[in-house]
């Protein structure tokens, strides 16, 4: 075996010690959940940011904390509400007066400069603060005044929507969804996970978050997975995949040929393969394969499928949409 | 990195051997299927629907074509690749490990890759990933040729059945030649002696002949045919026996009036040709007194004593000519009887024709009723034919006809009477019983009252009645049942209308289905606020109807 192997088996090895610190810290505040955690983290390793969808009260908000707590980046939060303003977000210029006596713009920066921000119930605040921020979650800058300020790596945007009370509120437009590299669905936790909630957080004493892993090696690690390679077949499965949730491509599924209105961008192509690197790295092996692409599929694409009137209408969603594409494609693979 | 390529092609082969079986079974499948077809047809034409050159070419043209398909689409390496990790939840290693190997410098990732696969592979059996088995397809193919085996079975049999017709039918032309020979002898005789009963008796031979040597389509009819017809003639001349028993032929009664008039007894001669028995007796007993007191040679007195006490002895066996000889030879010795044998000889002879006579009487009052019954017969269009009785070419007939019979009783029991161009004849006994012949009707035209029959046309035109039943009435003036209303509560609503006549034209879903897009469009389109969006979905979604 050469060096070089050996050499990437040691950094393979090393990300599946770091991945499994981390999800096991993010585990003594979050209790169950282990598919967000889990998706969480992919996302933060492929650079990536996520949608939580779920109710409130569901520990989305102490799950970022602790993420950001565990990786020892900057945290910020921002509640949205419809009188956000850009400037809320992204920062401005504001007047200050040097020692000289001189008044000149200063940028103040805002939470988005932070490395790890929640952006909690994004879906309140006006599509024009949503831009500001889905502006700096895609160029990693913001520019205010004209002058261009870049977000410092890594940058992970944690966005939460709340399924309920939708009236009065902005849902994202597609555009911007498409940004989100997952969309995660949190759902209400299990009667065993309420004990232990209650155990964890109703006592005295409350679990302590360590951090495991600092910038540097998130940046190491973020390279590595880029790295992992995946044979040509395996790439044509994951195209398959997406083509299939097109309605006017001649090889969709049923289900996409009625209900979808537009079928995922190649933003979720990448997703997925980002995705599934990840998950063969965590598998211990060095290539990505089929499972590991059907396994990123749902998450990866479920956003960026819009269903037409007749699927709203009819109470369907896009996960029917994208699991069907996944068997059709794995049946004909 | 060698071991990889050694599994892969080892895979491949055994994977080529199990896609030659399910392509042999396929095309086995089809080819026992297009055998059964040829020989369905083959059986229809009536030729042997198995034959071993179609079936030869049957097993080449498959094992051809699945070597011809297996050529076309054997798994190549990478494929093969695929199919072991697609059996086997490899995780895709063996095609990784396959492509990054085929890389002349694979990258370092690329190379842990490899070296990872093939650590996994070295420790995997891959054998049980490409199992060969047993294509079903070929149980399927065993089915056409089942069915074709049966079909093979099934010819064979007619076959054999067909052969035994053959050997049947030349049976029966053989019996018919004989009928034909005896015809011809029979036609000898009628020249010799001018008879035209021996005529009819030539004719009906002919034709049963002729009829029982018609080709029929199988065994059964054949044997039922010629049972018939053999049966019928053997009826016939026993009639004929028993008629020759009570008529004296033309050529005996010649032969014995020839005898008394050599005897000078030219009134008896004249009595017995013209068939007059009992005044034949009395001229006899004159004979026999004349005799009594004439002086005649002993000789001949012995010869006829003989000869008439031998001819009253086998009257009841013999036939006729024999019969006719003893008279004949009796009246030859008749001047040579003693007076005692004489006597006895004569009052025997006496007794013979008082009994001929008799017989006569008893044969003529038969004769009426039967040719009553022939009219009758004739008017229902059925042939009867009365053909009076020969010598010894009935007994040889009836000799034939019961060795033919016995010869075509192997194979069956037909019945007699049935089929066409019967011969029905009056049996005796059978005066005035109409019914009792099947298919016959009487004058009236009535049906025989054998259900089944050919002729039988049933008991009644109208089997349900002579009136034809009423249909029930569907339409008619709705009716207003009147009544009283009870003492228990009761329960009234008015439901105010529009009016009786107003109904939808159209259905509300398919009012909603068309107008569905135009909504869809007017959502998406106007400006509404998104806030607002949703409230008009979930309208839209409250006014859907209800499946």
């Amino acid at each position: 075996m050469s060096k070089e192997t050996e050499q990437v088996e040691e950094q393979a090895t090393e990300f599946r010690t770091k991945f499994d610190q981390i999800r096991s810290e993010l585990g003594k505040m979050m209790v169950g959940q282990e598919e967000i955690i889990q998706g969480v983290l992919v996302a933060f390793f492929a650079a990536g940011h996520v949608l939580l969808e779920g109710v409130p009260g569901l520990g989305k908000t102490m799950l970022v904390r602790t993420l950001a707590e565990a990786v020892d980046l900057n945290f910020s939060r921002v509640q949205f509400t419809p009188d956000l303003m850009p400037a809320d977000i992204i920062g401005t210029n504001i007047i200050i007066e040097d020692e000289k006596g001189q008044k000149r713009f200063q940028f103040q920066r805002g939470p988005v400069f932070a490395h790890v921000l929640l952006a909690d119930e994004i879906n309140r605040a006006t599509p024009k603060t949503q831009s500001a921020l889905l502006e700096a979650m895609q160029e990693k800058q913001v520019t205010v005044g004209g002058t261009h300020h870049k977000v410092e790596e890594p940058f992970l945007v944690l966005a939460t929507q709340n399924p309920l009370e939708m009236e009065g509120t902005y849902p994202l437009p597609e555009a911007q969804l498409d940004r989100f590299f997952f969309k995660l669905k949190v759902n209400y936790p299990t009667e065993d996970d309420l004990h232990t909630i209650l155990d964890r957080t109703t006592k005295k004493e409350a679990p302590d978050v360590r951090k495991v892993i600092n910038r540097e090696e998130i940046l190491k690690l973020r390279e590595l997975v880029r790295e992992v390679p995946m044979a040509r077949d395996i790439q044509a499965h994951a195209i398959q995949i997406l083509m299939s949730t097109h309605p006017e491509n001649k090889e969709a599924s049923p289900l996409a040929k009625k209900y979808a209105r537009y079928g995922a961008s190649p933003r979720g192509l990448q997703a997925m393969i980002l995705a599934a690197n990840i998950y063969a790295l965590l598998d211990g092996r060095f290539h990505a394969a089929r499972a590991d692409i059907e396994r990123a599929a749902l998450p990866a694409l479920r956003h960026r499928v819009l269903l037409n009137f007749e699927g709203e209408a009819e109470g369907k969603s896009t996960d029917e949409v994208i699991r069907e594409a996944v068997e059709r494609t794995a049946t004909t693979a | 990195m060698e071991l990889l390529p050694r599994i892969l092609r080892a895979a491949q082969a055994r994977i080529s051997w199990q896609l030659f079986l399910t392509y042999l079974g396929l095309l086995l499948a089809v080819a026992s299927s297009a055998l059964l077809l040829v020989g369905i047809l083959q059986f229809l034409a009536d030729a042997p629907p198995f034959r071993t050159d179609f079936l030869l070419g049957a097993l080449a043209a498959a094992f051809t074509g699945a070597l011809y398909l297996l050529w076309r689409g054997h798994p190549t390496l990478s494929q093969t690749a695929h199919i072991l990790d697609g059996a086997g939840k490899t995780k895709d290693r063996y095609y990784t490990a396959y492509l990054f190997g085929q890389s002349p410098a694979p990258e370092r990732m690329e190379e842990a890759a490899i070296a990872e696969c093939q650590q996994f592979i070295q420790r995997t059996e891959w054998r049980p990933l490409t199992p060969i088995r047993f294509p079903r397809t070929l149980i399927v193919a065993l089915a056409p040729l089942a069915a074709l085996a049966f079909l093979q079975l099934q010819y064979t049999l007619n076959n054999k059945a067909a052969e035994s017709d053959v050997s049947l039918q030349k049976v029966v032309d053989q019996h018919s030649k004989k009928l034909s020979d005896l015809a011809a002898k029979i036609d000898e005789a009628r020249r010799e002696h001018q008879s035209a009963e021996l005529e009819l008796l030539v004719k009906e031979l002919r034709n049963t002949s002729k009829r029982i040597s018609e080709q029929r389509p199988n065994n059964e009819e054949i044997r039922k045919a010629a049972m018939r017809e053999f049966s019928s003639l053997e009826a016939m001349l026993q009639e004929m026996m028993r008629s020759a028993q009570l008529d004296a032929s033309p050529e005996e009664l010649k032969s014995l009036a020839e005898a008394l008039k050599q005897n000078d007894q030219e009134e008896a001669a004249k009595l017995v040709e013209e068939g007059k028995f009992e005044e034949a007796a009395k001229k006899l007993e004159e004979l026999a007194k004349k005799l009594k007191e004439a002086s005649n040679p002993e000789q001949i007195r012995q010869q006829l004593a003989e000869s008439m006490r031998e001819g009253v002895d086998r009257l009841s066996e013999d036939q006729k000519k024999q019969v006719a000889e003893q008279m004949k030879q009796l009246a030859q010795a008749a001047a040579s009887m003693q007076d005692p044998e004489v006597q006895e000889a004569l009052k025997k002879l006496q007794q013979l024709m008082k009994d001929l006579a008799k017989m006569q009487q008893n044969r003529q009052a038969q004769k009426k009723g039967q040719e009553k019954q022939q009219q009758q017969q004739q008017q229902a269009g059925s042939q009867q034919r009365e053909v009076p009785m020969t010598a010894e070419s009935l007994k040889q007939l009836i000799e034939a006809l019961e060795q033919m019979k016995r010869q075509l009783q192997e194979g069956g029991d037909p019945q007699p009477g049935e089929g066409d161009q019967m011969l029905t004849l009056q049996m005796p006994g059978q005066q005035g019983e109409p019914g009792n012949m099947p298919g016959s009707m009487d004058a009236s035209g009535d049906p025989s009252g054998n259900p089944g029959s050919e002729l039988d046309f049933g008991t009644t035109d109208t089997p349900f009645g002579a009136e034809q039943p009423e249909k029930p009435k569907a339409e008619g003036p709705a009716k207003r049942i009147t009544g009283s209303l009870g003492e228990g509560e009761t329960l009234r609503e008015f439901i105010g209308a529009a009016g009786d006549d107003s109904k939808a034209k159209q259905r509300y879903k398919e009012i909603y289905q068309a107008t569905q897009a135009e909504a869809q469009d007017a959502v998406t389109q106007e400006t509404i606020p998104l806030g607002s969006r949703l409230l008009i979905r979930r309208y839209f979604e409250s006014i859907r109807p209800k499946e």
